[in-house]
């Protein structure tokens, strides 16, 4: 119990926290301390130590206070005179049955369910208060534990598929079937900051036999890991002098540009791809750039010379300095993100976990343990009181309970 | 003089504190190790990284802020030797790194001709002059007792927020240390924010639709990072208030004459109370210099009036040229015009707003009337998306702007042609002398 308490002080919460904050201050004497910070944190012997002297703190101190909790109050007249405020009472201040009265007194103070043990009698409210810090300290316990296996055990691996194609991320065989993205036929792009929003993408894939649909939205979970959409662009198939290529063109949102390497029959040609805009619109002082994301229109260029454009839309074709490129049907191709983390499911859900009981801690301000002990002792009564927070005024308290018994005993 | 004359005021707490006493001696010796220490840092070593010296002073003045709640933590742990070694790190903290600022002003000063001696005769007798009301009190006055109104956590607490209200010398340092703990815990927040968005596979993308893409935006936004900063410099303060106010009164029931229980209890509350002082001021003078904080986390930005009159080739129209090499209306910035109307000054504005409309108006609303010598409480001003009435300090959404009535500025009609904004003369004037006209709400600022 010594080395429990020991461990789960608030001293060895604190150390710990300090450490860490001293070695971040340190760091930040550097340009970029937060990924060298990190980097200790997680991976570095002493950065391990502190981690887990932290989660071993709050876990200790979890088990501290389920024991408190448990334990059976002291109940001598040094224990009771030990208590925040303690009176002793003759025991006609209770009638002829002082056990009775007593006990209907403690009811009527809230105390309802009190235990007799030889001359003494107790009771406690608000004993499971201490739940709520318990979950909190719990949760946090598992999300630093969780973190820590995290960035040990984790791998992760993108793959860009288009629709029927297959990729094998971290061993795992994927086959994309349908693409369902989101790409409007008239999309007006205002000012220079891009304003584009793609709604949910969504492909139906085969991993190894189990179909699932993946979103960009939560990470859904098959075959013992995680998958999302993290990207998505046109695959765009092309015949480039009579050769055949899928292109992968990363040109989302609209004003980006991609390089492409084309192979021709001269050779390798550098080209840089962008959408193009179907009209510009004015409004006001801003000028709108109208682009067809359902069917592409491509400025097509060579790299370092701008000036050398040529504007293709996906199904049609044009030269690009003597290069004939014609263009397939777009269609939009997704980059498939797996990770495979055992610990991202307890990170994930206790840290929803700890933000809820950490809100949650308010209600302590209202929901505490008090405790009250009366011993029977010859012609007398001694009373021990003792609460959890607002000690000063559970005092006060106290003091006005007994005032009132020793009114009521001399009316 | 000023620092010395601030590390005096300090040390006077410390040294008019009967807890301290052993420890007066150790305090006077460290503050001057401080102020020699201080000069040979900047003599030796001037060309350090004025960002570097800076960050050791933050974290000496957040390590003293932070000492009180240890002695209060710690009482068991009051040893004379841990005594007055704190002593002496506090004498050190006082005044080294002022007094390195200061010696590195005085170095600094060389450089325009003056003589090293005049520069040095400066500084001393400016530092002399700040600890000479310190001596003359301690030489002639008898003591002051400061242990009614300060316990010991509580005077290392309010050495400590005054250190960091008022810490370093703004000639040599940009920048008080609660921005800069500011700007440093909003970057340790961002990234670690993102850290944890890439751990639950949900890092930001530039097109595609995140979920609590909004929540993880505004919790690694300035903002929490300034909630953080009031939480840390307010917490010693109140802890140290819950710990006073939580002490019950004394028993007083062994008193069997009722005036003299109730002496006992206002006695102590008296004392109590007096005790509280100094940690309040503290909390006051730590949120009113957050202010600070918020106001470098969004600044207000005013552009100076540009005079302007009729066009050459348009009289009686004055135009604005929607580009011109101060810049694009695009950019969303207030831009702020002034026409000399004989004696009278016509300011007015005009601003691109967010939907691309332009908005012109008068530099005044309908409401506020601040005096012509009050001239910081006149007009607008620009916070991000909003424009803010420097006198009633109102925020007025840009959106709002051409629309009349209450708080916002009064319209000016206009039109615009080949880029350029026209605003009929007469039509500026009329809308200038109906304003004056108006039966504003006066002031006594």
């Amino acid at each position: 119990m010594r080395a429990l308490k020991l461990i789960g002080s608030w001293w060895t919460a604190v150390l710990p926290v300090l450490a860490l904050a001293g070695v971040y201050v340190y760091l930040a004497f550097g340009e970029t301390p937060y990924p060298l910070w990190h980097e200790f944190v997680y991976l570095s012997a002493p950065g391990i130590l502190i981690h887990t002297a932290l989660i071993a703190n709050l876990l200790a101190a979890s088990a501290i206070a389920i024991i408190s909790r448990r334990e059976r109050p002291g109940l001598s007249a040094i224990d009771v005179m030990a208590m925040d405020v303690s009176r002793e009472l003759h025991a006609d201040a209770f009638g002829p049955d002082v056990r009775a009265s007593v006990r209907k007194w403690l009811a009527e103070r809230g105390f309802r369910s009190a235990h007799e043990v030889g001359d003494a009698i107790y009771a406690r409210k608000g004993v499971y208060a201490v739940a709520i810090g318990i979950v909190l300290r719990v949760s946090l316990a598992v999300l630093l534990a969780g973190l820590m296996i995290s960035a040990h055990t984790r791998q992760s691996a993108s793959v860009n598929l288009a629709m029927g194609e297959t990729g094998n991320p971290l061993g795992y065989t994927v086959l994309a079937g349908g693409i369902d993205a989101p790409l409007p036929v008239d999309f007006l792009q205002v000012g220079d900051s891009s304003i584009f929003r793609m709604g949910s993408v969504t492909v139906d894939a085969d991993i190894d036999g189990t179909r699932i649909a993946i979103t960009s939205g939560q990470p859904v979970r098959a075959r013992g890991a995680y998958w999302r959409v993290t990207h998505a662009g046109y695959s765009q198939p092309a015949v480039v002098d009579g050769r055949q290529d899928r292109l992968l063109l990363d040109v989302l949102p609209p004003g980006g540009t991609c390089p492409v390497e084309l192979q021709a029959k001269s050779g390798q040609v550098y080209t840089v791809f962008s959408l193009a805009p179907e009209r510009t619109v004015k409004k006001g002082l801003l000028s709108g750039r109208m682009y067809n994301l359902g069917t592409p229109r491509y400025e097509i260029s060579l790299r370092g010379r701008s000036e050398s454009g040529v504007m293709i839309r996906s199904t049609e074709s044009g030269l690009l300095d003597n290069v004939r490129i014609q263009l397939g049907k777009a269609e939009p191709f997704i980059r498939l993100t797996v990770v495979k983390d055992p610990a991202l499911w307890a990170i994930k859900y206790a840290l929803l976990l700890a933000l809820a009981f950490f809100g949650l801690l308010l209600a302590r301000l209202f929901w505490y343990e008090s405790r009250i002990v009366a011993i029977m002792e010859g012609g007398s009564v001694r009373i021990g009181y003792s609460e959890e927070f607002y000690k000063k005024y559970g005092i006060y308290k106290f003091n006005t309970w007994l005032e009132k018994l020793e009114k009521r005993d001399l009316k | 003089m000023r620092e010395a004359l601030q590390a005096a005021l300090l040390m006077l707490i410390v040294l008019e504190h009967s807890a301290f006493a052993p420890c007066r001696r150790a305090l006077m010796y460290s503050v001057a190790a401080g102020a020699i220490a201080g000069a040979a840092a900047a003599w030796s070593a001037p060309a350090t990284d004025p960002a570097s010296a800076s960050m050791l002073r933050y974290i000496a003045e957040f390590c003293l802020f932070y000492f009180g709640l240890v002695i209060l933590a710690t009482p068991h742990m009051r040893g004379p030797r841990l005594s007055i070694g704190a002593v002496i790190a506090l004498g050190l903290a006082l005044y080294a790194f002022e007094s390195r600022a200061l010696w590195l002003m005085a170095f600094n000063s060389t450089q325009n001709d003056i003589s090293v001696s005049k520069a040095s005769a400066m500084a001393i007798a400016g530092t002399i002059a700040g600890f000479a009301p310190l001596v003359a009190l301690r030489w002639h006055s008898g003591r002051l007792g400061l242990e009614r109104f300060f316990s010991v956590p509580s005077a290392i607490v309010a050495i400590g927020a005054a250190k960091l209200i008022s810490g370093g010398v703004g000639e040599v340092e940009d920048g008080s240390i609660l921005t800069a703990t500011q700007q440093g815990l909003h970057y340790f927040i961002e990234n670690a924010i993102g850290h944890l968005r890439h751990m639950l596979m949900l890092e930001s993308h530039a097109f595609l639709s995140v979920p609590l893409d909004g929540l993880f935006v505004y919790l690694a936004g300035p903002r929490t990072a300034t909630a953080f900063l009031v939480i840390m410099v307010t917490v010693p303060p109140l802890l140290l208030l819950v710990d006073l106010f939580s002490r019950p009164d004394p028993y007083v029931k062994h008193l069997n004459v009722a005036a003299e229980r109730r002496l006992v209890i206002a006695f102590f509350r008296r004392e109590m109370i007096y005790k509280s002082g100094p940690l309040i001021l503290s909390t006051v003078a730590l949120l009113i210099s957050m202010h600070a904080v918020n106001a470098n986390v969004n600044p207000m930005v005013e552009p100076a009036h540009l005079p302007v009159r009729e066009a050459d080739e348009s009289p009686g129209e004055i135009h604005i040229a929607l580009t011109d090499k101060l810049g694009d209306f695009t950019d969303g910035m207030l831009r702020k015009y002034v026409y000399y109307y004989g004696t009278d000054k016509v300011r007015f504005m005009a601003m691109m707003k967010p939907d691309g409309s332009l908005g012109v108006a008068l530099d005044e609303c309908e409401i506020c009337k601040p005096a012509e010598w009050n001239t910081k409480a006149i007009g607008y001003a620009q916070r991000g998306d909003t424009l803010v009435c420097k006198y009633c300090m109102t925020p007025i959404p840009v959106s709002a702007l051409n629309k009349p009535g209450g708080c916002n500025p009064i319209p000016v009609s206009f039109t615009l042609r080949d880029n350029t904004i026209v605003i009929e003369l007469g039509e500026l004037l009329r809308v200038y002398k109906a304003a004056k006209n108006m039966d504003k709400k006066g002031t006594h600022f």
